[in-house]
């Protein structure tokens, strides 16, 4: 890592690099929360936002795609309905399949049929407790880039994502069938 | 949880149009005059920096200053067509997880052009191979990524799908450029069934699979004896250019049948026993 004032300039020197390097994973993390019709404003305004204030962007405490994400995080924040619908439509992307899952063994077990109440309860979360687990899940953060990118205590971090999960898995029946080695 | 909150969200649909898009706006928005969002006294760098906002320049800086710019997930056309079939592949590596490895032997039995052959392997190395009514002793019975493998060496394959295409990876000959999905699919696939690995084995396996770009999900569909389950395809380019499509019963995780342009082979039993080997 360069230092503090040559890595800013590289920043604003190659804002193009930023653009290619996380176009995909910062706009593939937005049209997942809100569907693609919003993502791309979104996205735009994320990397304009990232633009405008690439002089107060400070490498020592973030890293570009970390700062990225808080900045999508945050736009995110402004279109909860969006968010709301797209889970909603979530909750029967994969309809056609589930005419296959007609022996409740299999309904059981199945992935495709924890979707409803999974999305369900996803919704439900409130903001902060949702963006957390949406970090760590779809972007791979961990607790101190997240705490980084939305400007909260690292503590918080947990005690969000722990709220979090435990209210998906009550909202699953207590039953998790996919083992999560990750916790 | 993760997992399962990852496969909800799949991958969104592929928009190829929307880096340009999003490009464009920026680029227009650098054309609009600065002061129109924040008041900035002039700054030669500044300047030439903002007229440079997108276009090619010293790019070269930042990638070495983070190099933390690994995945990338629309690198991975076709991603959104397969999600469907990750899901399945996914829930399908937990029923496997489940299963047991009990039984003092392995047994494959499959069926394929009419004739039905038989495999036995005891966990203290020695196999059998047959068909119709005869058996012989065989050595390394198994084969996998090309090599033949003893009982205990696809035991201890791991059982975590990153390290796991790691091994099989370390197996494989050297490959022909873009040859190596399809052998790497083929390998995964044969741990599935035709091979003693353990549960874990078989979950990561699955999971690797539902990572693989090039394993497209064919929907429901039977096998030739009729028995109901899902289909997976996807080509081979190596050693000779193929198409295999497996069916698995989502149920239990269990690969029924393996089709190829050559023929179908039909699994009618692949598991531990405690049978002795018999015909």
């Amino acid at each position: 890592m360069t230092g503090t004032a040559s890595a800013v300039h590289d920043l604003t020197a190659s804002f193009e690099a930023v653009f290619d390097a996380y176009f995909g994973e910062i706009h593939r993390y937005v049209a997942q929360r809100l569907g693609p019709d919003d993502a791309e404003d979104v996205v735009a305004e994320t990397f304009l936002a990232a633009y405008r204030r690439r002089d107060v962007y400070d490498p020592s405490r973030a890293s570009v795609r970390t700062w990225l994400y808080g900045i999508a995080t945050k736009l995110i924040g402004k279109h909860r309905r969006s968010e709301i619908r797209a889970l909603k439509a979530l909750r029967v992307a994969d309809g056609d399949l589930s005419g296959h899952f007609d022996e409740q063994a299999a309904a059981r077990v199945s992935a495709q049929a924890l979707r409803p109440d999974l999305a369900k309860a996803i919704a439900g979360l409130n903001r902060g407790d949702r963006d957390v687990l949406l970090l760590v899940a779809l972007a791979g953060l961990s607790h101190e880039e997240i705490a980084v990118a939305l400007g909260i205590p690292y503590g918080t971090v947990g005690s969000r994502l722990s709220r979090a999960r435990r209210k998906l898995r009550d909202a699953l029946g207590g039953v998790n069938p996919v083992e999560d080695s990750r916790g | 949880m993760d997992e399962l909150i990852r496969d909800l969200y799949g991958e969104p649909a592929a928009d190829p149009g929307a880096r340009e898009r999003v490009r464009a706006r920026l680029e227009q928005e650098r054309v609009r005059p600065a002061a129109a969002h924040r008041a900035r006294p002039p700054h030669p760098a500044r300047r030439r920096l903002v007229g440079g906002l997108l276009l090619a320049g010293a790019g070269a800086a930042l990638a070495v200053a983070y190099p933390a710019l690994t995945s990338e997930p629309d690198s991975r056309p076709g991603q959104a067509v397969t999600v469907s079939g990750e899901s399945i592949l996914l829930a399908a590596a937990t029923r496997a997880e489940s299963g047991t490895a009990g039984g003092a032997f392995w047994h494959v039995k499959r069926q394929s052009a009419g004739r039905v052959t038989e495999l036995w392997a005891a966990r203290d190395g020695r196999a059998w191979s047959g068909a119709g009514g005869a058996l012989s002793r065989t050595d390394r019975p198994f084969s996998l990524a090309g090599r033949s493998m003893s009982l205990a060496e696809i035991q201890a394959l791991p059982d975590d799908p990153e390290r796991l295409l790691s091994a099989v990876t370390a197996l494989l000959p050297a490959l022909p450029e873009g040859t190596r999905d399809g052998v790497m699919a083929d390998a995964l696939s044969g741990l599935l069934w035709s091979k003693p690995a353990p549960p874990g084995v078989r979950a990561a396996a699955y999971r690797a699979l539902a990572g693989l770009g090039n394993v497209r999900y064919l929907g429901r569909t039977v096998d030739s004896l009729g028995r109901p389950g899902v289909g997976f395809a996807y080509d081979l380019r190596w050693p000779r250019a193929s198409h295999r499509e497996l069916i698995i019963d989502p149920d239990d995780g269990q690969v029924l049948a393996s089709v190829t342009d050559g023929g179908s082979e039909l699994v009618l039993e692949a598991g531990w026993t405690d049978r002795e080997p018999r015909p």
